[in-house]
């Protein structure tokens, strides 16, 4: 009797910690989720400091990002979301610090293909971005 | 520094077992890095090498058995473990892809051999339920880890 | 007395992940058991033969997603001494926080699931409230809250800032209390002592013929941890003890998990003491020199073991990925044999099955 009483008494100062915290759920997707600084988020480049070197494309694991090459200096960047592992890879092997991974969530969709960003664009005319 | 005076003590005594006991098998050891030695035997003393090694020198705990096919046989490691890690390596040609089975005195290495079985293909005599382990229930009988 | 199959999996409530066992049962009783193991088989061993070091990385991170960063230090531990690359100590440090922090992790979660399969939900809801401490901390040092993707060969790819380590103390400190006092329930609590104690025992004998690993083989009375006897830096120049009961049962896994992570929790304090200045990576080319290499970690749940050969490229010619749960499933027939159907559960989540890395 001694002994299941006790097993009672143990978890009370548990019963109050965990009523004083109040409760816990983020009221995601109706407010911001909380994230961390350094959270491994959306891939985001800067355009200007881009060379089309495709180290982030060598390294990709999950072949997320693609160079569409068209000569010397005209090429595109594309990303494709839907096969991205947020493991940051290509922000390590970019040496010219253009592609980074932002802290930032986005929402699901029901169609892949609205998914895939051009994350940059040399070529000579660029048609307008519809996407 | 004890503790390799102690492995070098240990393997000394192992690998003149294994010359007493196969006078005929051209053995060779290879210290590797990170605690592990290899020896290589020939596949008809793999059996008894590890019969040794558990019996006699205690190394009870067989960690895993891999298969690699180098493209002209297709070799086997079974790697031990006791406070220092030892490798019995050896080849199969693939004319001849069988071997006995650890199964009759290390029961754990069943799932190891049956894993072994499906991705290379070698046979391990003397195995009471010698079936597919990861291969689905359709599995066509190809090998995925063999290069040709 | 009539004989009943039970088919549970591969999909079934109790189960997180697909397997498949056949029990046969008779009454209450259940007299023999089989699995199926293979529905989440991957095929990584073979994906790595074709993808870069690099890439590897990130793939074998995947196996398992409790313990991920053990898979990579292993792998990287292994290259690495391909490579003849000496680590700066910090990286070494910081590496071994991640994976002491990881055992915390898992362990908890893994004493939530056993509170959640014998129906005292209670401690199921606290033991995650406070992993949920641990993994904000591991979120908050590499970005990732399971998938920390921190490990590169030649270091690791975060760093601590001197505050960063001080309130990192401070947050250890408020999560042993709460572990004590999870480990006192396991110690006291009389239900969870009523369903767990004397259910899938094991003996040493049966350990040791079954090659077990881990937390499973240490409550049957196998003194065996890796980064004792085995001692790599930082782990030989840290104390600590190997808790080891002798019970063998579901009841000595679960104390001799808590002991564990009370374990870790010290040791995390000891690396943040230690924690010595310098950078956190080399350089190290993408080529590895041919030759091949066996490398060895304490996991959460036990040993794992890599088999990586390298053929000069900067691909590796084979992996062999051994993961601790492959070694300790075998156990199951002879652990499921004669307990009560009710039981099953009890045994299931007492060898912590992760079918992810089974499977890989
Ligand atoms: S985060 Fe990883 S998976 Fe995603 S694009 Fe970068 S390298 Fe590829
Ligand atoms: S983002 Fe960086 S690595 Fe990728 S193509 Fe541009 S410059 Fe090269």
């Amino acid at each position: 009797m001694g002994f299941s009483l006790r097993s009672i008494v143990y978890l009370l100062p548990q019963v109050w910690r965990v009523l004083r915290a109040g409760p816990l759920t983020v009221q995601f997707p109706f407010a911001p989720p909380e994230l961390q600084e350094g959270y491994r988020g959306q891939v985001v480049v800067d355009a200007a400091r881009c060379r089309g070197c495709s180290l982030c494309v060598r390294d990709c694991p999950a072949f997320a990002l693609e160079l569409e090459r068209e000569g010397r200096e005209e090429y595109r960047l594309i990303y494709h979301p839907d096969r991205c592992a947020y493991c940051g890879q290509c922000e390590l092997s970019c040496q010219f610090g253009a592609i980074r991974l932002s802290n930032t969530f986005t929402r699901a969709t029901a169609d892949r293909d609205t998914l895939t960003r051009v994350l940059v664009d040399r070529r000579p005319s660029p048609p307008p971005l519809d996407e | 520094m004890n503790r390799l005076l102690r492995q070098l003590h240990l393997f000394e005594e192992i690998f003149s077992a294994f010359q007493a006991a196969f006078p005929d098998d051209p053995l060779t050891v290879q210290a590797m890095p990170i605690d592990e030695t290899f020896v290589t035997l020939a596949p008809e003393h793999i059996h008894e090498a590890c019969e040794i090694l558990v019996e006699r020198f205690d190394f009870y705990h067989l960690s895993t058995i891999t298969g690699l096919d180098t493209g002209a046989a297709v070799e086997l490691f079974y790697h031990f473990w006791n406070a220092y890690g030892i490798t019995l390596r050896t080849a199969l040609p693939y004319t001849a892809l069988r071997i006995a089975t650890l199964t009759d005195f290390i029961p754990g290495a069943a799932f190891y051999e049956r894993e072994l079985y499906t991705m290379l293909g070698v046979v391990f005599e003397g195995h009471v339920n010698l079936q597919p382990l990861l291969q689905p229930d359709d599995w066509d009988g190809s090998h995925p880890l063999r290069k040709t | 007395m009539t004989k009943i199959i039970v088919p549970i999996g591969p999909q079934h409530p109790l189960l997180k992940e697909p397997v498949s066992f056949q029990l046969t049962v008779e009454g209450e009783h259940v007299t023999e058991s089989a699995m199926r193991l293979g529905y989440v088989h991957r095929g990584i061993e073979r994906l790595c033969q074709e993808r870069t070091y690099v890439q590897n990385i990130h793939l074998l991170e995947r196996i398992c997603g409790i313990c991920s960063h053990v898979h990579t230090t292993t792998f990287c531990q292994g290259v690495e001494a391909l490579l003849g690359v000496k680590l700066p100590s910090r990286a070494l440090y910081l590496r071994a926080l991640l994976c002491e922090l990881e055992r915390i992790h898992s362990h908890l979660l893994w004493l939530g699931v056993l509170a959640l399969n014998i129906g005292f939900d209670t401690i199921f809801m606290y033991a995650w409230h406070d992993r949920e401490v641990v993994l904000d901390i591991m979120e908050d040092l590499s970005g990732g809250r399971v998938s920390h993707a921190v490990n590169i060969v030649g270091g690791v790819r975060f760093d601590l800032t001197d505050d960063r380590r001080v309130t990192l103390l401070r947050q250890l400190n408020g999560l042993e209390e709460q572990v004590r006092i999870l480990l006192g329930v396991v110690e006291h609590e009389q239900t969870l002592q009523a369903r767990t104690r004397n259910v899938g025992r094991l003996s040493l004998e049966q350990i040791r013929r079954y090659c077990v690993v881990g937390p499973v083989a240490r409550a049957s009375g196998l003194d065996v941890d890796l980064r004792r006897d085995m001692p790599r830096p930082p782990y030989d120049g840290l104390t600590f003890q190997v808790p080891v009961r002798q019970e063998g049962d579901v009841w000595a896994r679960t104390l001799v998990r808590m002991l564990e992570t009370v374990e870790s929790v010290h040791l995390c304090r000891q690396m943040l003491d230690l924690l010595p200045p310098g950078p956190v990576s080399t350089r190290v080319s993408r080529r590895v020199p041919a030759g091949e290499v066996v490398s060895r970690t304490e996991a959460p749940r036990g040993e794992v073991v890599y088999y990586i050969r390298s053929d000069g490229s900067d691909k590796p010619a084979r992996v062999k990925v051994r993961t601790p749960t492959l070694t300790n499933l075998i156990t199951l027939p002879s652990q499921l044999e004669n307990v009560n159907m009710a039981d099953v559960s009890v045994v299931l989540s007492g060898v912590d099955l992760c079918i992810a890395c089974a499977d890989r």
